[in-house]
């Protein structure tokens, strides 16, 4: 008999399938669709129909496993903290390898390969606009990897995030690449071997820096945690943002020349928040530049709920997407607050899209500045 | 285990896709296989051996959601001029196969409908869409100040109105009571679409109560759309006592007493002495566990504890032996929430009357942790499961005169199949329920179900000779369907008639109920 499907997470499947649904309530794909076939029980289910053989696996089949922000709330819920996410990318992963994911994956791929980035966008034009010659390549300390989300849709925080580090006195470069994007949209997708092949063209480059800072939560944790599946490790540890500026928090070098005037509601990124861990450092900030501490949506910190950006849920489920992030923005009118900060490039577009007022926050530090 | 793969499902009809769509659009259909697949189960262990074993339940054929009021008409005036079956669908965490659609037709999914409504802060009711997760209202709620003090052990998955329609418990209902206590009125659409909605009042003498008719009527009469419930400020104290009694009898002694007393705890757990000894493994049940059994390591007890539970599940007569071995000891806690003043008081008088009945005060400790992890019991479903075992609970009620009798009938009957265990959960002035919990292995699934099957009749026999109700809170899908006719003898008939009347040709939730 062949090799059953998904050996190495046997355990998660048939827990999930055996578990009365105990996460569903805060599932964010489960709660957009209210279908109990996209609870995390529901998506894991069908992993174990596919592995016992009992369902064919086809388009139809393979295409529950990208319903998925990968958001890991879920797992943050969960007693037996199984990762869900995981095994769903790896269900991707060997759908992509049987060609039977959906259409919009290979056309993602085709982009990225062509491109170097998933929207088929020329960001060189871009990137030689927003960083100065000067820091391009710049072996320094800290080196900065911009990512092409943030590139892409917001160049402005490019140049406040570089704004931000001249006026510290951060010793840094710009990491600048050909191939903008960390890998972390190919991976989530099932498109591995592309991945493997951005993370690889990073690795060489990045090995200058002491340490990698992002502004894109999603490439963190790619590039901390993901990246030596891809054999390109790196060797300097990878910040955040938020977590690399708390340092100049504390030693009292970061200080606000003026009050930031708007009433801010802090957005939690997943990725931030559950992969991450780093929950407070930017509630911190923002406390620093508004003057008091943000304003909490309903579900925050451990229970922040998704965007909707994740996942490559915008490629293959998008009307899905949409309806998360058109919750996550009804939250944010509850809070009362004036503007959604947040530090992820996917998330200030997505909910942005969705109608809030979004700011990273790097641009609120660098106008209080 | 490998299945041979199944069949596949019989094509749904295009044409009924089509009208459906038309009447609350396409967004809200859907024929999916993924869809087709999920809906096929509910969390009635029966199904779970089935899905263990790589098999499915009976497919519906399609899934409509509805968004309101008037879309629940329309679907069901729909399904009744197509003879189409409609099963109503909230979480699916029923436990008796309550949405199982075995000749086909409908899922009517009513999670689309899920807001509050109103909430009155000065007649303290809340109105809500029966579709809303239970641990979303119970969290929004709090964040408005108030508790519905309904904290069933499936919060997480079950829906605002699924507990309606399944008479459900929380485990506060000593102080709170079950939902049937604290539903004040409902909007019911009726199988031929008409929507019936009922007053408001705190009590009434305007004849028979046509809300508490929907009350646990599990789909079968009409859909629920939406509820009115008392609500509660969130407490100010939250206290609890454990005490270690020598049986199950004096434990059931001073609970009784207690509520005689006119104190109501808002938790009452008596675990018998099996049940005692397996959440004794919980972390924060120590003061407990010292008193039972000196000073047993905690890990080597852990690691013995789950070998002797497998053995147990797989060789019912180990376990018998087993349980002689248990030191006796049955835990209560209990606990008292509300204002400061009165839940001190009413925590003072039920300790010295436990103490009175023989129970040995533990201090608050076992009662917090139990809190804290309350739900972890519902998590440790997946772990049985993934063993290749299967269980199930059974949960039923009678007055304090016949409770041990029934009590020990039930156990002695399953005892001969599987494991069983028990805890007394919801306490009354007049009586108390009893909820078994019973493990069994079979690496064959029909050995498997089998084994099931012997345990429910044995149970449900043992059940009605003691004079106990067939169901206290899980209701009664398909599992409970051919005791109905015990458990009401001529009251059955009139149920009958009445679905008759509403729904002539069985179309809503057909086979539950016993209808
Ligand atoms: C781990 C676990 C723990 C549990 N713990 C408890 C507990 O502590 N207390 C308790 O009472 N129960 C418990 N249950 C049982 C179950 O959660 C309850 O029966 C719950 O009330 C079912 O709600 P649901 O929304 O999931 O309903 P479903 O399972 O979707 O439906 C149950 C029945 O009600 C009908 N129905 C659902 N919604 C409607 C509606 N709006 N209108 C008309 N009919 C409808 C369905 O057709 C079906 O017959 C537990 C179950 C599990 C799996
Ligand atoms: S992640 Fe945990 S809680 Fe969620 S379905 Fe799986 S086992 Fe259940
Ligand atoms: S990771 Fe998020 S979207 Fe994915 S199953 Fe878990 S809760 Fe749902």
């Amino acid at each position: 008999m062949a090799k059953k499907l998904w050996s190495a997470h046997q355990r998660e499947i048939d827990y999930c399938t055996y578990c009365p649904k105990l996460s569903r309530f805060v599932c964010p794909v489960g709660l957009a669709t209210r279908s109990e076939a996209y609870t995390p029980t529901g998506k894991m289910t069908m992993l174990h129909l596919l592995r016992s053989g009992a369902v064919p696996y086809n388009a139809e089949t393979a295409a529950s496993a990208y319903k998925c922000t990968g958001c890991r709330s879920c797992t943050a819920t969960c007693e037996h903290r199984i990762d869900v996410a995981t095994v769903l990318e790896a269900a991707r992963a060997e759908s992509v390898r049987r060609g039977v994911a959906p259409p919009a994956v290979a056309e993602h791929d085709a982009r990225v390969r062509s491109h170097g980035n998933p929207f088929g966008a020329d960001l060189a034009k871009t990137a030689a606009e927003v960083v100065p010659a000067a820091y391009r390549g710049r072996r320094a300390e800290v080196g900065y990897f911009v990512g092409c989300a943030t590139l892409r849709h917001s160049p402005q925080v490019v140049r406040d995030t570089i704004k931000l580090f001249e006026a510290l006195g951060v010793d840094f470069g710009v990491h600048f690449p050909e191939r903008w994007c960390s890998g972390y949209p190919s991976l989530s997708l099932g498109n591995v071997e592309t991945f493997r092949a951005l993370a690889r063209g990073h690795r060489d480059a990045l090995a200058r820096y002491s340490v990698v800072v992002s502004g894109c939560p999603g490439c963190v944790r790619t590039m901390r945690d993901r990246y030596p599946e891809g054999k390109a490790a790196l060797s300097a540890p990878v910040l955040h943002v938020s977590a690399f500026l708390e340092r100049y928090l504390t030693q009292g070098k970061l200080k606000p020349a003026r009050k930031y005037g708007k009433l801010v509601a802090w957005h939690d990124p997943c990725y931030l928040n559950r992969y991450l861990g780093v929950v407070e450092p930017p509630r911190r900030l923002l406390e620093t530049a508004t003057g008091a501490p943000p304003r909490e949506f309903r579900w925050c910190r451990r229970d922040a709920a998704c965007s909707g950006a994740g996942g490559g849920m915008t490629v293959t489920n998008r009307a899905i997407a949409r309806e998360i992030a058109r919750a996550r923005v009804d939250e944010f009118r509850a809070t009362g607050a004036e503007e959604l900060v947040t530090g992820c490039p996917s998330c200030v577009r997505w909910l942005g899209k969705a109608g809030a007022p979004t700011r990273d926050l790097v641009s609120v530090l660098a106008d209080s500045l | 285990m490998q299945a041979k793969p199944a069949e596949p499902l019989a094509p749904t009809d295009p044409e009924l896709l089509r009208q459906l769509a038309d009447l609350v659009g396409p967004e809200n259909v859907s024929a999916t296989l993924p869809d087709r697949l999920a809906y096929s189960r509910d969390l009635w262990p029966f199904t779970t051996i089935e899905v263990q074993h790589g098999h499915l339940g009976p497919a519906p054929d399609g899934i409509v959601w509805a968004r309101s009021i008037e879309d629940i008409s329309k679907i069901l005036r729909w399904a009744r001029d197509r003879r189409v079956r409609i099963v109503p669908f909230g979480g699916g965490s029923g436990v008796c196969g309550g949405t199982f659609a075995s000749g086909g037709g409908f899922i009517l999914d009513l999670k689309r409908m899920d807001r509050i409504l109103s909430l009155d802060p000065v007649s303290l009711t809340l109105k809500a869409e029966a579709g809303i997760i239970g641990e979303r209202l119970e969290r929004e709620l709090n964040a408005r100040g108030f508790t519905m003090g309904h904290f069933p052990s499936s919060i997480y998955c079950s829906t605002f109105g699924g507990w309606v329609a399944t008479r459900s418990a929380g485990q506060l209902s000593t102080k709170y009571g079950k939902i049937e206590d604290m539903i004040l009125g409902l909007t019911a659409v009726l199988p031929d679409g008409r929507v019936m909605e009922t007053r408001v009042a705190p009590r009434t003498a305007a004849g028979p109560s046509l809300t508490q008719l929907f009350v646990g009527s599990e789909g079968t009469l009409g859909v629920i759309a939406d509820a009115t419930v008392r609500v509660w400020p969130v407490p100010e104290v939250r206290l609890f006592r454990g005490y270690a009694f020598p049986d199950v009898q004096s434990g059931l002694t001073a609970i009784r007493r207690t509520l005689h007393a006119g104190v109501r705890p808002a938790a009452v757990r008596l675990y018998d002495e099996l049940d005692t000894f397996i959440i004794g493994t919980g972390k924060g049940a120590a003061a407990m566990r010292k008193d039972a059994d000196g000073h047993a390591s905690p890990g080597l007890k852990k690691v013995l504890l789950h070998k002797a539970q497998s053995l147990a599940i797989a060789y019912p007569r180990v376990a018998g032996l087993f349980e002689d071995l248990l030191p006796e000891t049955c835990l209560l806690i209990l606990g008292f929430e509300g204002g400061k003043e009165l839940s001190e008081v009413e925590e003072s008088v039920a300790r010295r009357l436990c103490v009175e009945a023989g129970g040995k005060d533990l201090g608050p400790e076992p009662g917090r942790s139990w809190w804290e992890r309350r739900y972890s019991v519902s998590f440790s479903l997946s772990p049985v499961y993934e063993e290749g075992n299967f269980a199930d609970t059974i949960e039923m009620a009678t007055t304090w005169d016949k409770i041990q009798a029934l009590y020990d009938g039930v156990r002695a009957t399953v005892r001969k199949h599987a494991m069983i265990m028990a805890h007394f959960s919801h306490a009354y002035p007049e009586g108390v329920s009893v909820y078994f919990t019973f493990a069994g292995a079979s690496r064959d699934r029909q050995q498997a179900q089998a084994l099931y099957q012997k345990v429910w009749s044995g149970a449900m026999e043992a059940c009605i000779a003691a004079g106990g109700t067939i169901t206290h809170h899980h209701g009664v899908g398909v599992l409970k369907a051919p005791w109905m006719a015990a458990e009401h003898g001529l009251g059955l008939e009139l149920i009958q008639a009445l679905k008759r009347q509403l729904d002539p040709d069985n179309l809503l939730n057909p086979g539950k109920l016993g209808l």
